[in-house]
């Protein structure tokens, strides 16, 4: 390869890398959550804290629903609405609330994982402690 | 010519460590904002918003003429450096309250999407810091 067609191939490769990596940062369509998950968790609002339940995610519109059962229930103990940013395609966050107990709710923040499963932080509202979830697909 | 192809080298090398450790660093929240919030009806109205770590989350309020007119609180997660997401309720109405998520751009400000419980289309908020 001639000298001048090295230097070509190099600016080309350099334009190239320039353009992917403007690609991989503009906005770019969330993932569809739609489905059923089971997930573990760790609440601080409990006296015996660990906790298995099922995570129901049903699209609607822009937002999802959500419903929390608990596995050996069959009735939702929490209800949500989840939403994405539109700059921000690896995470969700879904307000919940429990029918039970209108006073309770909270926020609930997941990310998405590469295979697909959600890591999750939350809150009730008004509270300084923060409880943890991880769900995974079934 | 040799020289030509070590200075490509050398900028290819600087233009990708520049874009990694841009994409590394976290903005910082800020404690208070001047915001846009923009309703499912396009309407717009202005707010002052304060943001303030509490304990392992974070006290929103959206402030009107000197009033708390929306409180929130706030969580973040380690492995998304530039997003804070809340619960926002209206204090003089139990049914109002929603879910909203933040984007901290680079430069501080933030751009949000929010639903409120009752709804089916998202609104939007913009905030830069004061």
């Amino acid at each position: 390869m001639t000298m001048t067609k090295m230097i070509k191939f190099l600016l080309v490769t350099v334009l190239s890398l320039t353009i992917l990596s403007y690609m991989s940062i503009a906005k770019s369509s969330p993932r569809d959550i739609t489905g059923t998950y089971r997930c573990k968790g760790h609440d601080p609002y409990l006296t015996n804290p660990n906790f298995t339940e099922n995570l129901i995610l049903k699209k609607n519109g822009d937002s999802y629903k959500v419903e929390l059962i608990g596995v050996d229930n069959a009735i939702p103990s929490n209800l949500g609405i989840a939403i994405f940013n539109k700059n921000i395609d690896n995470a969700f966050a879904f307000v919940y609330w429990r029918p039970a107990n209108p006073d309770t709710k909270g926020i609930q923040f997941m990310i998405i994982k590469p295979d697909g499963s959600l890591n999750g932080t939350y809150a009730n509202s008004n509270s300084k402690v923060i409880g943890t979830e991880v769900c995974k697909k079934i | 010519m040799k020289v030509v192809i070590k200075n490509i080298v050398i900028g290819l090398f600087c233009m990708l460590s520049i874009t990694s450790y841009a994409a590394s660093t976290t903005t910082p929240l800020a404690e208070n904002y001047e915001c846009q919030r923009i309703d499912s009806s396009k309407h717009s109205t202005s707010y002052q918003v304060t943001i303030k770590p509490t304990g392992r989350t974070y006290t929103f309020q959206w402030v009107v003429e000197g009033k708390p007119v929306l409180y929130g609180t706030g969580v973040v997660q380690s492995d998304v450096k530039n997003a804070i997401s809340a619960i926002f309720w209206d204090p003089e109405n139990t049914d109002v309250y929603g879910v909203e998520i933040f984007e901290i751009k680079p430069d501080g400000s933030l751009s949000a999407d929010w639903i409120e419980k009752s709804q089916t289309q998202l609104g939007s908020e913009t905030c830069t810091k004061k």
